[in-house]
This record gives structure tokens, C-alpha cells and sequence, in this order.
């Protein structure tokens, strides 16, 4: 199994376990290509960059960077865009009162990022005020998870 | 990063400060003793093997001259604990919260946070302001992510400053994590060398 951490992506070709634990706001896409049995787990913290935000250190940190680093990645493997599905876990809002729901905006951009890439969305849990961990069998496309309350 | 020397002091007088006001809370001694404090990247302060811990977090902003978010976690087993002490019940009678026992744990995070911030702004002259506690029940990694996210909107790396209570009559634990923008904890830092 390998933990992919937040503001992370792995994309293996090898049948590995990809995971990502205590997942709140933050949403993790998965991709799988059933030709080639390969797959990718990004684990991305904000939809987008703000005008003159943050200088990006980690691949994965906005949605918008973490799907298209991870298409890249796996296009090593030989996957096209049209090769994927996509899924999605997360995007949670664990403290409404505390400001935008930055889980719902983290939904949406994926989605929308997602559609413009030709990336199709097959599966998806999000949404709420609970924390999820999840695990991707990289072998099957199988997403499992796990939620504790 | 190394941790300034003169943290220990804010430590020390906070955890004074918190006892004296939980003490009055409870009506009962309590003694609040903060561990260790760590500075943390943002992105690595939650350690996969704690992501998934169920915690009941109560969680704080925090304005003025450090901006940012303040969350005091703690197991829920212990929140249960803590909320027999403070409700004066029976030990291990606490199986589910009430909208008392979650203002009594708001009111508990409020005293230990507020505290810790109101000694850090004296000791730094600096000025901080905590709004209304929030409390949230779930995976402790789940809680951490959307308060970290908050800042990295503006900012490309938070540090937190990670702090351990321990309650001694009843060895209560819990984690104290503080997420400011990235230059205003250097700010902080730069203070506290100068204290």
C-alpha cells in the first residue's frame, strides 16, 4: 500500500494499494485505466491557485494541477484521457460555520476540470461533514471507503 | 526549524493560566501541563497512522496581528472522559453528546486555546482575537485538512505549533495545533527571538 499525502499524487502501473487517510475538505481523484491496469491517486487540498497566491511546491495541491499532473503521469504508461475514469471521494465541510466550503469548490473545479480534460466521472462520494479514507485498488478500479463516525 | 527557547516560558504561563480557568470551570483541580510544542510543516502534521483517529476537534479563528486558525483536538473516548468531569457524572457515563456537553467542550477549547494565544500576544506584543469556538466530531486528519486548507489559499507554508495538554488528575490528552499565514508566523518567530 502507499499513503499519498496531501498536496500529493502516485500513479503506478505495478497493482499496487494507493491511499489516503482522514480525508476531509480535501479531495482525492482517482484514475484507471482498465487496457493498461494502471492507476492514479491524487490527494489535492484547493480548487485553484488565487491570483497571487502561493508559488506551488507540491504537484498535487490545487485540483486543477493535480488532474492534469496526473494525466500526465499517466500517459507514461501509454493512458490517454479517453482511457480514464475518474472518481471521486471527499470535499467534505467539517466545520460549516467556519467560512466558504472550500470541499464543495474542490467538487466543483474537479468536475469541471475533469469534463474539459475528457476525463469520465464513474463513481463519486463527497459531500457532508464526515472525514473518509480512502483505498484504490490499482488493479481493478475498485475505490473503498472507509468512513468513521 | 528549531523550536525558540523562550516558547517553553509561553508554555508554561499558559498552561498556569489554562489550569486556574478549567479549574473554575469544573470545579475541580485540574492541572494543565502542554508537553511539547513542534513547529510542523502544514502538509506533514498529520501522520497517516493519526488521520483516521476519531477526535471531537473544537476549532477557533483567530484575527488580528496573527491570522489564522487554532483546533484542539482529542480523542472522543476522552471527550466523553472530560465531559463526565465537567458534567460532575459518574466516570464513563458519557456515550454520546449532548448540546450541553458540546458547549462544555467549546467552552474547555475556548479556555485552553484562548489562553496559550492571550500569553503568546503578551509575551510578543502583539494582538490576537478568537472568534467563536466551533466543534466538530470526526477523523482527526479530516478535521486538520480543512483548517490547513484555509491557509493555503494565501499562503504557500504554514508552520503549526503542536501542543500536548495533559490533565493530570485524570490524564487527559489532547493536541493543541495553531495554522497561521506563512509570514506572520515568521513574524512570530522573529518575536519570540527578541523577547
Amino acid at each position: 500500500m502507499i499513503e499519498v499525502p496531501m498536496g500529493e499524487l502516485q500513479a503506478v502501473d505495478n497493482r499496487d494499494v494507493l491511499t489516503a487517510s482522514g480525508v476531509g475538505s480535501c479531495l482525492v481523484i482517482t484514475f484507471y485505466d482498465q487496457q493498461r491496469n494502471c492507476g492514479a491517486l491524487a490527494h489535492a487540498l484547493i480548487s485553484r491557485r488565487s491570483s497571487g497566491g502561493a508559488v506551488q511546491k507540491r504537484r498535487a495541491r490545487y485540483v486543477e494541477d493535480a488532474i492534469e499532473e496526473s494525466i500526465k503521469s499517466l500517459a507514461a504508461f501509454g493512458s490517454t484521457p479517453r482511457d480514464l475514469v475518474a472518481k471521486l471521494a471527499g470535499g467534505a465541510n467539517m466545520f460549516p460555520a467556519l467560512g466558504p466550503d472550500i470541499g464543495a469548490e474542490n467538487v466543483s473545479a474537479a468536475k469541471e476540470a475533469l469534463n474539459r480534460a475528457g476525463v469520465a466521472i464513474v463513481g463519486e462520494s463527497t459531500g457532508g461533514n464526515i472525514g473518509r479514507s480512502v483505498e484504490f485498488q490499482t488493479d481493478s478500479g475498485v475505490v473503498t471507503i472507509k468512513i468513521k463516525f | 526549524m528549531q523550536i525558540p527557547e523562550k516558547l517553553k516560558d509561553i508554555n508554561r504561563d499558559a498552561a498556569e493560566q489554562a489550569s486556574l480557568a478549567l479549574s473554575k470551570l469544573t470545579g475541580t483541580a485540574v492541572q494543565v501541563q502542554i508537553e511539547r510544542a513542534e513547529i510542523e510543516r502544514q502538509e506533514t502534521v498529520c501522520p497517516p497512522a493519526l488521520s483516521e483517529e476519531l477526535v471531537v476537534g473544537v476549532c477557533l479563528p483567530v484575527t488580528g496581528d496573527a491570522k489564522g486558525t487554532a483546533l484542539l483536538a482529542i480523542a472522543q473516548e476522552t471527550a466523553f472522559q472530560l465531559c463526565d468531569v465537567m458534567m460532575r457524572r459518574p466516570p464513563h457515563t458519557t456515550r454520546l453528546l449532548t448540546p450541553l456537553d458540546e458547549s462544555a467542550l467549546k467552552e474547555a477549547g475556548n479556555i485552553l486555546v484562548g489562553n496559550y494565544l492571550s500569553v503568546m500576544a503578551d509575551r510578543l506584543e502583539m494582538k490576537t482575537v478568537e472568534g467563536l469556538p466551533y466543534l466538530a466530531t470526526g477523523m482527526l486528519g479530516s478535521l486538520l485538512s480543512q483548517i490547513v486548507a484555509k491557509t493555503v489559499i494565501t499562503a504557500s507554508e504554514t508552520l503549526l505549533v503542536n501542543v500536548e495538554f495533559l490533565v493530570a488528575s485524570a490524564h487527559f490528552k489532547g493536541v493543541m495545533i495553531l495554522v497561521f499565514m506563512a509570514e506572520q508566523m515568521e513574524a512570530i518567530f522573529r518575536a519570540l527571538e527578541n523577547v
